[in-house]
């Protein structure tokens, strides 16, 4: 069986090493995936005994078009988030046993 | 104390509006269209476009559709401070179960059980074998635990093997914590998970004084039922019948559940299992997968399947319960109703396997026969095959000791859905649940893979069946499942949509 295999280079400007690592993460159960950081980009290597180069490829920079959003609302919502989760726990032990 | 910077508060200048956390996805054969869940839980669907221009700041807040968002805890309009109390209190209402500590307490009473069921998971030992029954020593220090467990309200459930087999050492148990609880003053529930073969009067008699709630198995039709439970005389499914006949009459048929296991030869009879419980006047039917755990596993091959071949099964069962609702009968699918509360109303549920926090230790504390302490049951049974890195402790271990031990800090840093790989950023998370047991019996990593994951591809596609629905929003369909939610009849339900998906395209 051959294994069809494309790789792919995102530079750091285009989106950051963590976000990649997202995107190759969500397709680890499908295609063998390795992921390397160089100073300036990413190279994702995807293996998969089905499917077409160039279509892995658009499926990965689809995926990853989501996941720069993504870490864009995580980076914009996290501080409201920490903050709501750090006063419900506070109140808790305030006032244990009010559980809601 | 410190303070967090005003801009916390307020909306972010120039665009009029300010995000507020949530997470978004797509549903399969819906690319256009984006699911978007808050933290709440409270979700809605966007157009592509739409959703966008909402992410991306460019949503005139003055139009509708910001009103819907805003209406939905999605975002913040105009320049006033962000209502922290109502999202504090909206998380702590979801969480709530984390501020009780571990509230299930399940005495395994003895090993011995006069089945040999083709799934067991318990690794039964056979009825007349010695040394397989929890003495009076550890039973004391287990009562001990259980209150010294903070949950005012606690549920203590007797397992086996066939606990009835061990109904002296029931009693005791139950007699000791009645009388410890004169002081204690917790609110308990007793449950008992038996075959119900055999019960006798006085058992149904003691049962009925400390108000039992009694959970059975019942796979479906008798041919079905008796493939699953062999017994040399060939009539299990005839027994359990008797049993739960006898259990109804003495406690009353709220008082006993049954439970379904699935396997392979199950699959071609959605149809036939669901008419089975209706047919026995039950109202709830809990569909349940086979579990990778014990005489489970290894069986696993000859009467597993697949996750796809499940949820074709399901699917089917579904549309079956649905269509008999409708036709006026009452039953629900208790999974399917455990992930519509979760969706549907702000409070959290009370199953420990959908839990993040994981509900293992946290929520649940088993003592086995032999005076181990587990986090779950499934941690008993991994024990069983010798695997025993789960094990909290001897039951003469203090509470507080059992729940700072290694395998509850290995079960807390890999138990949190927020924080998962594949999960953090999931759709779904606000109502999914983290099972590092399940994740280390299936993959031997307690952190888990999702994209590989058996329970995460059942997870997606429960999601993605029961968002299809709502996203469609059939009228009859959303009478069955509030019906689910509301525990009344669906004749009772009012034909209206969820308010959730009021600002959906
Ligand atoms: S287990 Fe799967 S469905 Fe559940 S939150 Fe994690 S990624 Fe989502």
């Amino acid at each position: 069986m051959s294994i069809r295999e494309v790789t792919i280079t995102i530079q750091h400007c285009e989106a950051a090493h963590a976000v990649v690592l997202r995107t190759a993460h969500r397709l680890s159960g499908r295609h063998v995936v390795s992921v390397v950081e160089e100073p300036d980009r990413s190279l994702v290597r995807l293996g998969a005994a089905t499917g077409v180069s160039e279509q892995m490829e658009q499926e990965f920079r689809t995926l990853l078009l989501d996941d720069l959003l993504r870490a864009r609302i995580e980076n914009e919502t996290a501080p409201l988030r920490r903050l709501i989760v750090e006063a419900a726990l506070r109140s808790a032990l305030r006032d244990p046993g009010d559980g809601a | 104390m410190k303070f967090q910077p005003p801009g916390t508060f307020r909306p972010q200048a120039g665009n009029g509006y300010r995000l507020l956390p949530f997470r978004f996805g797509r549903l399969p054969g819906r690319a256009d269209e984006v699911l978007i869940t808050g933290d709440s839980g409270r979700f809605v669907f966007l157009p592509e476009t739409d959703f966008l221009a909402f992410a991306q700041h460019r949503l005139d807040p003055d139009t509708s559709l910001a009103m819907d968002l805003e209406g939905l805890d999605l975002l913040h309009r105009g320049g006033g401070p962000i209502p922290l109390e109502r999202h504090v209190v909206a998380w702590r209402t979801r969480k709530a179960f984390l501020f009780d500590g571990p509230s299930l307490h399940i005495f395994v009473v003895t090993l011995r059980c006069h089945h040999s069921c083709r799934y067991c998971q318990v690794s039964r030992q056979a009825e007349s074998d010695a040394g397989y029954d929890m003495d009076a020593a550890t039973a004391s220090a287990a009562v001990d635990r259980l209150f010294e467990s903070p949950a005012r309200q606690l549920t203590v459930e007797f397992q086996g093997g066939e606990p009835l087999l061990a109904f002296a050492r029931i009693r005791g148990i139950v007699e000791d914590i009645v009388a410890r609880n004169r002081s204690r003053r917790r609110a308990i529930t007793f449950v008992l998970a038996s075959t119900l073969h055999g019960i006798t009067g006085e058992q149904l008699a003691f049962f009925r004084e400390h108000r039992f709630e009694l959970s059975t198995s019942l796979d479906g039709p008798a041919a079905l039922h008796n493939l699953n439970r062999p017994l040399p005389t060939r009539d299990s499914h005839a027994r359990t019948m008797t049993g739960i006949a006898a259990a109804r009459a003495a406690l009353g048929a709220d008082h006993v559940n049954a439970l379904t296991t699935l396997t392979r030869a199950s699959l071609a009879h959605p149809e036939a299992i669901v008419d089975h419980y209706i047919e026995q006047g039950f109202t709830s039917i809990f569909l349940r997968p086979l579990s990778p755990y014990g005489f489970a596993r290894r069986g696993l091959a000859r009467m597993g399947y697949t996750t796809g071949e499940f949820m074709a099964f399901y699917r089917r069962a579904l549309t079956h319960l649905i269509r008999r609702n409708l036709e006026g009968h009452v039953l629900a699918e208790a999974y399917a109703t455990l992930l519509l509360s979760s969706i549907l109303t702000p409070f959290a549920h009370g199953y420990m396997d959908l839990r993040s926090p994981t509900g293992a230790g946290l929520g649940v504390l088993l003592y086995d026969y032999d005076g181990a302490v587990y986090p779950s049951d499934e941690a008993r049974m991994l024990a069983a095959e010798g695997d025993t890195r789960f094990r909290l402790g001897p039951v003469q271990t203090p509470y507080r000791d059992l729940m700072l031990s290694e395998p509850m800090q290995t079960l807390l840093a890999a138990g949190l859905t927020e924080s998962l790989a594949g999960c953090a950023d999931c759709v779904f998370q606000p109502y999914c649940g983290a099972d590092p047991i399940d994740a280390h019996a299936r993959q031997a990593d307690v952190y888990g893979h999702r994209p590989t994951s058996a329970f995460c591809a059942r997870q997606t596609a429960m999601f993605e069946l029961l968002f299809g629905h709502l996203r469609e929003g059939d009228p009859d369909v959303m009478r069955v499942f509030q019906s689910w939610v509301q525990r009344r009849r669906v004749a009772e339900i009012r034909d209206e949509s969820p308010e959730t998906t009021h600002a959906a395209a």
